[in-house]
């Protein structure tokens, strides 16, 4: 799960943040709509009560690279597999009123929803349904086309993405938890999806993670044979590092790859990726 | 039913939740009543 919980932070601790997010900021800055999806998550914290942290920040960058590869269709349909707090769902709905298709385990579902009715207050009820069988989920397309909406389904019915027509798939610090024969089942679901609508997969993900059960993960072995283009491909600058209270305050994130993805080609599905990397000061450069 | 709308959404899922675990009945329970 990413996203944060933190309460709106004051006084020295915002300051703190604000010098810690510094760097990470000045990388953002490259994007030209940074700004806009900035202020878009600053009125989102306002409004749910929580703070502006390192977690927010990235998901508001990664937004704010989609936006500047003109990936991201105002009023489009995206779809978010293992949101976090529902971090990127807000922005996703406020920034750029699209319909999004929020994907997640049963109980962060919950607290996704929770968090979009503190943000949607009485539109929550209108404006996010829960659907669990094909009949539903078809019906619920149909009289929200074009109108800023969620629809949320619990991960054990994920084979539901099959029938929504995404212009957006984005996949952050997901997969990573997930077994290959899971990751392979989002693919098969992505690509029935991208049949209806030509679909872009954002995906950022560790290149190489251990899971409790000793089964190991990495990126490249994902079954990148159903995409068909690659839009971009790089080791993704604000996951390099990340800042906390104990000494020496900024560390890298723990990765076992320097492994940079590869470009596949065939004809249904884009992808725009880039995988975690445990660079060596790269940020500070 | 298979479409759940707002407050319908979160109470399903709690509730589902719930049931599925049963030690941590009583934060479910004191979540029910919110």
């Amino acid at each position: 799960m990413i996203g944060s919980n933190d309460k709106q932070y004051v006084g020295f601790r915002r300051f703190m943040h604000y010098i810690f997010q510094y760097p990470f900021r000045k990388i953002a800055k490259k994007f030209l709509n940074f700004d806009a999806v900035n202020k878009t998550a600053k009125d989102i914290l306002t409004e749910v009560g929580k703070g502006y942290s390192m977690d927010v920040l990235r998901q508001v960058i990664s937004l704010a690279y989609l936006n500047d590869k003109k990936v991201v269709r105002e009023g489009g349909t995206s779809c978010v597999i293992g949101d976090g707090y529902a971090t990127m769902s807000s922005l996703l709905l406020k920034n750029k009123r699209q319909r999004v298709v929020l994907v997640n385990l049963s109980k962060t579902l919950w607290i996704d929803l929770w968090h979009l009715k503190l943000l949607l207050k009485g539109k929550f009820s209108t404006d996010v349904t829960l659907v669990t069988s094909e009949d539903s989920i078809l019906r619920f397309l149909s009289e929200t086309k074009d109108k800023p909406s969620v629809i949320a389904i619990e991960a054990k019915n994920h084979q539901l993405l099959q029938f929504c027509p995404l212009d957006l798939i984005i996949n952050i610090a997901s997969m990573q938890e997930m077994n290959p024969e899971v990751i392979e089942e989002y693919f098969i679901d992505m690509s029935s999806a991208a049949k209806h609508n030509s679909s872009v997969f954002y995906c950022c993900n560790r290149g190489y993670k251990t899971l409790p059960d000793g089964t190991m993960l990495s990126f490249k072995d994902y079954p990148w044979h159903f995409s068909s283009q690659i839009l971009e491909d790089e080791i993704c600058p604000w996951y390099k590092k990340y800042y906390n209270t104990k000494l020496p305050f900024l560390s890298q994130l723990r990765c076992y790859s320097t492994q940079i993805g590869k470009v596949f080609i065939n004809n249904e599905l884009s992808l725009l990726y880039c995988i975690f990397f445990g660079g060596i000061n790269a940020l500070y450069k | 039913m298979s479409i759940y709308s707002g407050d319908e959404a979160i109470t399903y899922l709690v509730k589902k939740l719930h049931q599925k675990d049963e030690k941590s009945s009583s934060f479910w329970n004191k979540i029910m009543k919110i």
